[in-house]
């Protein structure tokens, strides 16, 4: 990974998206301390626990079902509540999940809120070059010698091709292409087997060379062409660059985030004797 | 600064202009093998979920692709990336599957997908799905949605998700990511499932599960309408092995004999069957064909200790090809003519992960280690060491584009392999020239004068000649033999069936019994290796039915078998320094199968 720098914009989207959980908390009508002893249950409260029966029973709640889950409600309120006073939320690994998680959607939502900024995807894009560059490729001939041939053969058959012989005299019979035009590496890899393309590079061009082995056998190969691998620009491979770019976004949001929360934190860990 | 950037951008520009002629590979006329995947779950499969799979269908379209992803504390990449790929995700509990990962979606604080999103241990994620999902399934003659179903938005926008993912992975020339679903009907625990491949992006608005119909006749007729609507699609059915005799069945779903309606319907939506994948290797079972030396491949024994998932003849390939014959001549038209594609099935996300020497499992924590894939398996389903990988899906086409690859399996012209990239053709014909040398010559005479794997044979009167080619994986192991499955049904309606050897590798004969010398063995049981020292590169050749009988229905198709190599199971017990297995082979010949073509008097 590439160390980033800490973009302004994104300093302030961790504010805002601060201040957004402060106002939550502000606002938000459910005990925030665990030791308050008075439980509110508000309008929105009675409207969600109707909207949850109509979900399931595709009616509204009669007067005494609503009371029945209110009752519930209430009941679930002076349990969490008490639990929470008795700290059994700690150390149980469901609960921690479940609140690592929504603080993780909470930050990754603030995430897909960011919009590039100008400039921005340009840089990204040429910080990851490498990812957008069209692959290096070879256009060549060859010639298939057979599955076991013998180094006094292939010579020969070298020996004879820059002597000017036809190449159909000395081919053995197979469905690999005999000629290439610029093609990928990767592609090349798929027809011969893994490194093929690779044993070609310093190849010379215009030149029979080999023998090259193959998953099938001997070859002798001409290049005519390489290229070099090249980066086309930003906006024929936009669509990528901006999808890399929100995914590499999404998890700088929720890293940076983390580290913000985290500075607010002592950590203490074991010294080796304790953990010895 | 800014304006020498656009200068080398303009360049860069004009310089990827004069290369994109050549990028884009011309159609081949002759058609090019391209690899690919056709059965494979995201987090958006409720399984998957609960296997803990957290792979989006972005994420799989991406491996499939070539990048490397962390499973389970183990990083997996494709050697090779795939050429085509389709993400099938079960439709049933689609619309669920967005409540449960979407934050602020309907239905996502549901206290049960609360409760699913935390589940910690294998029983418990074991013991919700019982209570959610399979208590649900068994206690309903057709299964229901869950209480926390949130509506059919919810399944509209899953599938949008699968579109959209689809679209953008989509590189014409370069990779094809088709839009798929997984239809999974299971009654009576008779798998009947099948996997529906779009060939476009004109798909409708939903998929169809196996909670909106529940008989594969009312599939084909919602077929029918998309059709009507301008939509092209097609059915592949898998896992026939646990069909209970239902994939190939005398019946329709209600009971009634097949009909001539039935079967041109069946014909005409179902052109291909999935020859293997996970659970097992549904071509032939050793019990119902002893005289295949070869058919004790993969026949993954326990999936019938499982929902009275017992094995029948007629549920193998080769035993539905044959109903197929005898209901060809019952009724003039055959329902079962199918072509062959192989997927992985895996509920993790890894698009066609089937190298035998690195495998992990394909359900998250009920194969995910060594010990639970020995000794455990794979929860009401299969034991874990009879679990066979996944194959992969072999199309010839003209070129690597969406409409390519599926008009290739719309007329046949695949082939399967238990996972190597093997190459395997076939061509038939009354006027092939036999012992053919040079496979491109071959090819284009099978073209002109023949018909490709996947065809029907015209009227003839003499024997056809079938030629054949296969060639090795170019990083794999050499290859054994290609040989030739004949099955017919003679006039009192009876099937036969017959297997040639038509071309090996060395200079081996064929005994006294019929039986050709097997090819050797170069596995080294402590180390897991192999070497190349014998069999073939490729392989060609041909054969020609001496006994055709032009009355007779019949179809011919090509299994090309490699050397032996090391099975999952060695390379796991020599990696971890365990002892091998007893009841499950070390090693194995993978092997590859190409689309029958059939003869129709």
């Amino acid at each position: 990974m590439i160390v980033r720098i800490i973009k302004e914009p994104l300093v302030h989207f961790l504010l805002i998206g601060g201040l957004i959980f402060a106002a939550f908390s502000l606002f938000d009508d459910s005990p925030t301390n665990p030791n308050s002893r008075k439980i509110i249950i508000g309008e929105a409260d009675l409207a969600s626990l109707s909207a949850r029966f109509e979900s399931v029973w595709k009616r509204s709640p009669q007067p005494e079902e609503m009371q029945t889950m209110t009752e519930d409600l209430i009941r679930e309120r002076v349990l969490v509540n008490a639990a929470l006073d008795l700290g059994m939320d700690r150390g149980d690994a469901v609960i921690e999940r479940r609140l690592r998680q929504k603080m993780e959607f909470f930050a990754a939502s603030i995430a897909e809120a960011v919009e590039p900024e100008d400039g921005e995807m340009e840089a990204f894009y040429q910080a990851n070059a490498e990812d957008y560059q069209t692959p290096l490729q070879l256009a060549l001939e060859q010639i298939y010698l057979g599955e076991r041939v013998s180094p006094e053969d292939s010579s020969a058959a070298l020996a004879a091709l820059m002597s000017g012989a036809d190449p159909a005299q000395l081919r053995q019979a197979s469905m690999l292409p005999e000629r290439f035009e610029m093609t990928a590496m990767r592609v090349l890899d798929n027809s011969f087997g893994t490194g093929f393309a690779a044993s070609l590079i310093n190849f010379p061009i215009g030149e029979w060379a080999g023998p090259v082995r193959s998953g099938y056998g001997q070859h002798l190969v001409r290049l005519s062409a390489k290229s070099a691998s090249t980066l086309p620009p930003l906006d024929q491979v936009m669509p990528k660059v901006l999808s890399d770019w929100q995914r590499t976004k999404r998890q700088d949001v929720m890293d940076q985030y983390y580290q913000t929360l985290r500075q607010g934190y002592e950590i203490v860990l074991p010294t080796t004797d304790d953990a010895s | 600064m800014r304006s020498i950037g656009l200068k080398l951008s303009a360049s860069a520009f004009a310089l990827l202009l004069g290369s994109t002629a050549v990028v884009q590979a011309e159609q081949n006329p002759l058609r090019n093998a391209y690899f690919g995947e056709t059965h494979m779950h995201t987090m958006f499969s409720l399984d998957a979920y609960i296997g803990d799979n957290r792979q989006t269908p972005d994420m799989a379209y991406r491996f499939a692709k070539g990048e490397a992803f962390d499973i389970g504390g183990v990083t997996k990449q494709l050697k090779r990336p795939l050429d085509f790929a389709a993400v099938t995700d079960h439709a049933e509990y689609i619309g669920e599957m967005y409540s449960t990962i979407i934050e602020g979606a309907p239905g996502h604080d549901n206290p049960d997908l609360v409760t699913l999103r935390s589940l910690e241990s294998l029983e418990q994620k074991q013991e919700w799905f019982y209570n959610y999902v399979l208590k649900n399934a068994r206690e309903n003659p057709t299964p229901t949605h869950p209480s926390f179903y949130a509506g059919p938005s919810t399944v509209k926008s899953a599938w949008q998700i699968m579109v959209e993912t689809a679209e953008q992975h989509n590189e014409p020339g370069v990779f094809t990511a088709m839009v798929g679903f997984e239809w999974s009907g299971a009654p009576g625990g008779a798998n009947l499932h099948r996997n529906i491949l779009f060939r476009d992006a004109n798909v409708p608005a939903a998929p169809i599960s196996y909670i909106d119909v529940n008989t594969e006749e009312e599939l084909w007729d919602w077929m029918r309408v998309q059709e009507a609507e301008g939509q092209q699609l097609l059915a592949i059915s898998h896992n026939s092995n646990a069909s209970k005799g239902r994939m190939f069945p005398n019946t329709d779903s209600s009971g009634e004999p097949l009909t001539l309606d039935y079967a041109r319907t069946r014909r005409h939506y179902e052109p291909l069957v999935e020859m293997m994948q996970i659970k097992g290797n549904s071509e032939v079972h050793r019990k119902f064909w002893a005289a295949d030396e070869f058919s004790d491949f993969e026949n993954a024994d326990s999936i019938q200790d499982n929902s009275g998932r017992k094995f029948h003849a007629r549920d193998f390939v080769r035993g539905g090809l044959k109903v197929g014959l005898q209901k060809g001549q019952e009724l003039g038209v055959n329902p079962f003519q199918f072509g062959f594609v192989g997927g992985t099935d895996s509920h993790n996300g890894l698009m066609s992960d089937v190298a035998e020497d690195t495998f992990i499992g394909g359900h998250g924590p009920e194969d995910g280690t060594v010990e639970r894939r020995r000794t455990a398996g794979v929860g009401g389903w299969i034991d874990g060491k009879d679990l066979s990988i996944g194959s992969i899906s072999g199309g010839w086409a003209i070129e690597n584009t969406r409409a390519a690859i599926w008009d290739a399996m719309r007329r046949r012209e695949t082939f399967a392999t238990s996972g190597p990239r093997i190459k395997v053709r076939m061509f038939g014909g009354v006027d092939l020239s036999a012992n053919p040398s040079d496979p491109s010559a071959m090819v284009e005479q099978g073209y002109l004068l023949g018909v490709p794997m996947g065809g029907e044979l015209p009227q003839a009167g003499v024997a056809p000649t079938f030629t054949v080619y296969a060639e090795k994986d170019a990083d794999g192991a050499n290859l054994d033999r290609i040989q030739i499955i004949k099955g017919w049904v003679d006039l009192n309606g009876d099937a036969n069936e017959t297997i040639i050897d038509v071309i090996w590798s060395g200079d081996r004969k064929i005994d006294a019994t019929g039986k050709l010398a097997p090819v050797g063995n170069t596995v080294d049981l402590t180390t897991a290796m192999f070497t190349n020292d014998i069999g073939a590169a490729t392989l060609i050749g041909s054969w020609t039915d001496d006994n055709f009988d032009p009355t007779e229905g019949a179809f011919y198709y090509a299994r090309a078998l490699e050397i032996p190599t090391p099975r999952w199971t060695t390379y796991d017990a020599v990696r971890n320094n365990l002892p091998l297995l007893d009841d499950v082979p070390a090693v194995i010949q993978e092997r590859a199968w190409g689309s029958p073509i059939w003869y129709q008097p």
